[in-house]
């Protein structure tokens, strides 16, 4: 697991900025091997991105996405968010 | 750092992002996992915080309790501890941090899952 870090260790904060582009970030979960993707456009700029393979929903709005996952069985389903965020990442701008 | 009117000014990224206009973007995540309890809510919430203060002590983390709910001071990470809806002898346990907190979020999440197993 995960050590815990002294709160003195902390890093600094990374910014993003930007809109996510939700058709490059499918297409990058779909290189990853999540394929599954379902993605609900709600409005201008806001859509829910449903993952079932992962009981995962994400929702994406101008200036924030938010993801929520739900673990049966824990384990295996966190490095999964971790791989979701890592990519989340790779799509927004940051500084 | 920033540029204006050929001077160099210092200051806090939240403050230079709304002066430039740059549209920040957050990141958050949700987790909630299951745990087979069948006891009273209020006894595994007390679990949940007890784990809590024990896992965080020697961080210098401060875990506060406001009805129910536990944060960790300075940092975006809330958790909360509710009844399953469907089946009386399960409660989930949310986790819930911004990605600047993600190894604090992701350590507690750990904590929880180990709980649950």
């Amino acid at each position: 697991s995960t050590p815990l870090i002294p709160i003195k260790s902390r890093k600094p904060a990374e910014y993003l900025y930007g809109k996510l582009n939700v058709k490059e970030f499918v297409q990058k979960l779909s290189a990853i091997g999540i394929q599954d993707a379902r993605v609900e456009e709600l409005s201008k700029g806001c859509s829910i991105i449903n993952l079932e393979s992962e009981d995962t929903l994400i929702q994406v709005e101008e200036s924030q996405t938010h993801i929520l996952s739900h673990d049966e069985t824990a384990k295996d389903k966190d490095l999964n968010r971790q791989r979701i965020r890592d990519l989340l990442l790779g799509c927004l701008n940051k500084f | 750092l920033v540029m204006q009117d050929n001077q160099l000014r210092l200051m806090g990224a939240e403050e230079a992002c709304e002066d430039l206009g740059i549209p920040r973007h957050t990141i958050r995540f949700t987790s909630t996992t299951n745990l087979s309890d069948a006891g009273p809510l209020e006894a595994t919430q007390k679990r949940v915080e007890d784990l809590m203060r024990r896992s965080l002590s020697s961080m210098e983390y401060e875990v506060q309790v406001v009805e129910g709910e536990i944060s960790i001071a300075n940092s975006s990470v809330l958790m909360k501890v509710e009844q399953n809806e469907d089946d009386d002898g399960i409660k989930d346990i949310m986790v819930s941090w911004a990605n600047q907190d993600e190894a604090l979020g992701s350590t507690l999440l750990n904590l929880v899952q180990n709980m649950a197993q």
